[in-house]
Parts: C-alpha cells; sequence; structure tokens
C-alpha cells in the first residue's frame, strides 16, 4: 500500500496516476483495435473523453443535486461553489455518472454516425488493460482488499494477512487482454505491428474466421462477469444489498446473463446442413 | 459450446440458477456485517483505537469521551498547506454539527505554542490535542497529512479519507450516519 508518493514538494497520488495510465494506454490500445475496424483514432479518443467527463461531471452533480441542502447552506457561496469542484473524491453518486456517461456516449455515437458493435469492440482490450490498471490503483490506496487468509502469497495489508484480491483482479484483467489480443492477432494479422510478411496467410485465416462484429464486447462482458463473480467472496469489504448480498456479484451475474441472451441471439434458431460438423 | 438458440437460452438458464446459487452461498457472513466484537484498529470495520492526548491549554481530551456521536478525527501540522486548506471546511462542519458529532483535529510533532498561535490566527473552535510524539498517528497508520478517519457514534471506524475533505462530504457522511 502506498497511496501517496512525496517527492521533495510534490505529493503524488499513486492510485489516481495508475487510474490515468490506465485510461492513457486504454485510449491507445482501443484506437488501435478501432483503427483495424475502420474506426478512426480521433473518434475512439473523443469518445473516450467526452463519455469519461460527462461520467466525472454527472457524478458530481448528481452527489450536489441530492445534497443540495449541505451546499446551500456553506458560507460564503464562494466556498460552496468552491466544493462543488473540489478535486478531492468522495463527493460522487455512481448512477448519475453513470447515467451522464451513457446518455453522452449514445449521443456522440448517433450524432458521428459510428457502427455500434465495432466500436464496442474496438474498446474491449482497452477496457481489459483498465481493468488491469484498476486492481494496481486499489492495491496502492488499500482498498478492495481481501479475507485474511494464511496462504503463501497472502499480503500483509491493514494489519492482517489478506488475499491479494487487487493482485487477482489484475491477473484476471491481464488474461482477458490475452485473450482479446490474441483475437485481434488472429483476425487482424495483416494490420498488426510485426506481422506484414504474413499477410497472405492472414488473409487466407480471414477468410476461413470473418471477424464477427461484438464477439470482443461479448468476450470481456463474460470474462469480467466471472471475475467479479469469483473474487467478490474473497473481498472483506464488499457492499452488500439485502443485508448481506454482495452488490457487485448481482451485477456481475446481470452483466453475464445479458451476454449469454446477447450471444443466443446470434446463434441460428435451428442447424442448417451447412452448420453441420464434417 | 452451444450450436442452437434454444441451447444458448438453456444454458443461460443453467448458469442464472447457479450463480443465484454461488451468491447465495458467498453472501457476507453475519458476523462481517456487524463489526461489532472485532479487535482495535485504524482498519474499516474494527473499533478505531481509543487514546488520550493533552490540547495546547494542558486539557486531556480521550477518544472515547466521545462515545454515542460520530467523530471526525483529523490528523493534520501547521506546516502543512493542505491542511490549512481544509481547515474552514472542518470548522464549518463542527458548528453545523455542534452537539450531533464531533470534529477533533491532532495535530502531529509540533509543540503547543505553535499550535496555540495557529489555532488563534484562523479562530479554529473545535478540539484539537497534541500528538508530540507521533505515537497515535503511528497507531492510525498516517502516512501523510491530512488524513481523516470518520468514526460512527458505537467507536467503528466507516470511512478514511487520504486528503483534504470537504465540507459537503463530511456533513453528508455524517448525515448517513445519524441515519438522515
Amino acid at each position: 500500500m502506498l497511496p501517496i508518493l512525496q517527492i521533495g514538494p510534490l505529493t503524488l497520488r499513486t492510485p489516481g496516476l495508475a487510474l490515468l495510465g490506465g485510461l492513457w494506454f486504454g485510449l491507445e490500445l482501443a484506437s488501435r483495435a478501432g483503427t483495424r475496424r475502420g474506426i478512426s483514432e480521433d473518434h475512439i479518443y473523443n469518445l473516450g473523453f467526452f463519455t469519461l467527463l460527462a461520467g466525472v461531471l454527472g457524478a458530481r452533480l448528481g452527489f450536489v443535486l441530492t445534497h443540495f441542502k449541505l451546499y446551500t447552506g456553506i458560507t460564503p457561496p464562494g466556498r460552496a461553489l468552491l466544493s462543488v469542484f473540489a478535486l478531492s473524491t468522495g463527493t460522487e453518486t455512481l448512477w448519475a455518472g453513470l447515467l451522464a456517461a451513457s446518455a453522452v456516449a449514445v449521443y456522440l455515437v448517433h450524432r458521428w454516425k459510428l457502427p455500434v458493435s465495432a466500436l464496442l469492440d474496438s474498446y474491449a482490450p482497452g477496457i481489459a488493460l483498465f481493468v488491469i490498471a484498476l486492481g494496481i490503483a486499489n492495491l496502492f490506496s488499500g482498498d478492495w482488499y481481501g479475507v485474511e487468509t494464511r496462504l503463501p502469497w497472502a499480503i500483509t495489508l491493514w494489519g492482517a494477512s489478506r488475499h491479494p484480491t487487487q493482485i487477482y483482479l489484475a491477473l484476471a484483467g491481464l488474461l482477458t487482454l490475452g485473450l482479446l489480443l490474441r483475437r485481434e492477432h488472429r483476425v487482424f494479422a495483416d494490420h498488426m505491428p510485426g506481422k506484414r510478411g504474413s499477410k497472405a496467410k492472414a488473409q487466407v485465416r480471414t477468410a476461413q474466421a470473418p471477424p464477427q462484429p461484438g464477439v470482443s464486447i461479448l468476450t470481456l462482458s463474460l470474462m469480467l462477469s466471472l471475475t467479479l463473480l469469483l473474487i467478490e467472496p474473497l473481498r472483506a469489504d464488499s457492499p452488500v444489498i439485502f443485508g448481506n448480498i454482495r452488490t457487485w456479484q448481482v451485477a456481475a451475474l446481470g452483466t453475464l446473463v445479458a451476454t449469454l441472451l446477447a450471444h443466443s441471439m446470434k446463434a441460428p434458431l435451428q442447424l442448417t446442413d451447412a452448420d453441420q460438423p464434417m | 459450446m452451444p450450436q442452437t438458440r434454444w441451447q444458448w437460452i438453456v444454458l443461460t438458464a443453467v448458469v442464472t440458477m447457479l450463480g443465484i446459487l454461488w451468491i447465495g452461498a458467498t453472501r457476507v457472513p453475519a458476523e462481517a456485517v456487524n463489526p461489532t466484537g472485532r479487535p482495535p484498529s485504524p482498519d474499516l470495520g474494527h473499533p478505531a483505537p481509543d487514546f488520550a492526548l493533552n490540547t495546547p491549554d494542558g486539557d486531556t481530551i480521550a477518544l472515547s469521551d466521545f462515545r454515542g456521536q460520530p467523530v471526525v478525527i483529523n490528523f493534520w501540522a501547521t506546516w502543512c498547506p493542505p491542511c490549512r486548506a481544509e481547515i474552514p471546511a472542518l470548522q464549518a462542519a463542527s458548528a453545523a454539527l455542534e452537539g450531533q458529532a464531533v470534529i477533533l483535529g491532532v495535530d502531529v510533532q509540533e509543540s503547543a505554542a505553535t499550535v496555540s498561535s495557529f489555532i488563534s490566527g484562523v479562530e479554529l473552535t473545535y478540539p484539537v490535542v497534541l500528538d508530540t510524539s507521533a505515537e497515535v498517528a503511528k497507531t492510525y497508520r498516517v502516512r501523510a497529512f491530512p488524513t481523516t478517519y470518520l468514526i460512527d457514534s458505537q467507536g467503528v471506524v466507516v470511512e478514511i479519507f487520504a486528503g483534504p475533505v470537504t465540507e459537503p462530504l463530511l456533513l453528508s457522511r455524517i448525515s448517513e450516519l445519524m441515519g438522515d
């Protein structure tokens, strides 16, 4: 745990740095995946940036509106305004942030006429990379900590030997990223750096397995849902609903079911002769 | 892998059933939801370690004196710019919460004269105690200033803030603790 790094007069918040790094590299990865799918780099970056900005502002605005009395009680009003725009975290409302981010994303996708499935596929590797950064950020801040254990790979955190749940999360992100990049290599081998020599081979491969829009994002949903379902029971600080049910497990199961249903919609009602194995 | 839509739907139904069973089997144990009975530790869900320190005037204040109401423990120092920046927020929160919750400043490793002079200068009215040996800061694993602990009325640590806090942040959290 290393929440703050003091370099002379400079105070660096390591969790924030890890998240910022994850965001930057995630967008870079998404822009490359987008280019391979014919989506411009600018659209990927701008959509990511404006969606994130809307999420952050929406989350803060949501908190201000739901706690408006607290702000009107602050004097002088200038200090209330400073509190609204304070850089410290903790005064955000998750649902408002998600709502604002979704609204802006839907608006921009519609306005720029972007192909939704290909766009989501482009972001999938970047999101997996961001999950790795999230695990590292939580390790720095001491959040998302595990239950006590005597396993040899336990880490000492908050005065006890605990499951390194943050590292589990980062590893799950890494595994997911590996799967997604492997698929990118298989499907878009002729566009990958260092693979230009095998263009003919790649074209044959592409002809055999044409890129199916939506597969990468569904893979990501599947992997992240399974990750949360499996790691959450090892967390000691899980938020709960209905008394003692882990909130993120419920969200993960919902996402998993939605992902499987989305897969089912892509499948044919009945197999034709061409679908039958030889 | 399922090949037809119906096979996928059957798989989805099976996964849903298994998922519900898994979530039920791995729900948070009742004793972990209710933190009472855990050893004192500056960790979330644990009773906050008690301490007794002197004010710059020589009076002694113990954390346990405030049992029954939420307490905000703010570790700070006069030389720390972010600490000084958040003092108006703490002062305003203290005034707004008078009689309902306590803001307790813990100045770390400074003399009574330095702290007294600073308190008079900024007209600070909430209680401040002196952790001259930094023993309490060490117990609370304070790594940077300011660090703020939110303790509920039963003396349990419910939130830890590394870095400056704002007035709405404190008031909203304390309102939640008081069930407002």
